[in-house]
């Protein structure tokens, strides 16, 4: 019954979280969803589905870039994810709007008591 | 269902362009084989996954709805083209299919002059009834039916006594191309003593008789 609200508020932090998740290092798409899984405490286990379009919408802002590996060996070539200066500054936004919301939802949030 | 086929029917559910579906099942493909190498099965990567249309949908509502349009619109074009092949493609069909008839006297493949000697020679073989030489110049399809029986059946079907040949009437002549063959239809009127006899006989294109009509 309450899996929209939890799907709705994911969806409005995803791209916060998947840019975070670059600004170390490259990664590709399935390394993300495992780190995100991982971090979350399971919190974040999304579907391919899911975190691709979120990848190609960053892409399509400029916000990250990809790049396909060569495969060395046995290992499949990888699609990697690299998030660029505009990225990197969109996060910082997007954090400090995450921050503000955050903290108004905690004051408001505060005042209300669940019974039993 | 392998990884192709699933990555297959879930990119023909995206509403994008070709280069970026192609990328997405590459994509999708590589993710599906890294799990596989770390022990997974395809049944259990696909649950993880999700269904076809859970995933496709998950891509559907990230792509704007401009692109989408843009999709839709190349799909729709896809399709008129290909409608219109098969219909171009039936048409032609159609047409070779068709009998084309066209005035003898215009044919170019044909020898006016020929056709006359070579009508007047069947229509003489046939008043004498010499199915030998009828056979010998058949098409091998005529061939088959030109025996004496069935023949003296239909001119004893036209008229029991024909008495002799009194007048020839005008040739007219056809050519009718059909599944790129050529033939000439030739009708001539011939009056005999007791009777006017209406000759259709058809030649193919190497004068052979491929066809006969008696009125």
């Amino acid at each position: 019954m309450y899996d929209k609200y939890e799907k709705q508020m994911k969806k409005g932090v995803l791209e916060m979280l998947v840019l975070k998740m670059l600004v170390d290092m490259p990664k590709y798409g399935y390394q993300i969803i495992q780190e995100l899984k991982e971090k979350s405490g399971g919190v974040f286990s999304l579907r391919d589905g899911t975190l691709y379009p979120v990848l190609y919408r960053l892409e399509d802002e400029s916000l990250v870039v990809s790049e396909w590996s060569d495969g060395d060996g046995r290992q499949v070539p990888r699609k990697y994810y690299r998030i660029t200066p505009e990225g990197k500054e969109a996060l910082l936004q997007i954090q400090r709007v995450w921050k503000r919301i955050a903290g108004g939802v905690g004051q408001i949030m505060e005042g209300i008591t669940v019974d039993g | 269902m392998t990884a192709e086929k699933y990555t297959k029917l879930i990119i023909k559910k995206i509403a994008c362009d070709q280069k970026k579906k192609k990328d997405i099942q590459r994509q999708l493909l590589a993710d599906i084989e890294e799990r596989g190498q770390n022990g997974e099965t395809l049944a259990d990567i696909m649950q993880q996954m999700g269904t076809v249309q859970e995933i496709a949908d998950g891509f559907n509502e990230m792509i704007p709805e401009q692109e989408k349009r843009r999709c839709r619109m190349q799909r729709r074009c896809r399709v008129a083209v290909i409608l219109l092949a098969v219909i171009i493609a039936a048409v032609a069909l159609l047409y070779w299919y068709l009998p084309k008839f066209r005035n003898g006297n215009d044919s170019g493949d044909f020898n006016q002059k020929q056709i006359e000697e070579t009508l007047y020679d069947t229509i003489t073989l046939l008043e004498q009834r010499d199915y030998e030489k009828l056979q010998d110049m058949a098409t091998a399809q005529m061939q088959d039916v030109l025996c004496a029986e069935v023949l003296d059946n239909a001119m004893d079907a036209v008229g029991p006594d024909w008495g002799a040949r009194t007048a020839v009437g005008n040739i007219y002549t056809e050519e009718v191309t059909q599944m790129n063959e050529r033939y000439m239809i030739c009708q001539v009127s011939v009056s005999y003593e007791n009777i006017s006899v209406i000759y259709t006989i058809t030649y193919d294109s190497h004068m052979k008789l491929a066809g006969l009509y008696l009125k």
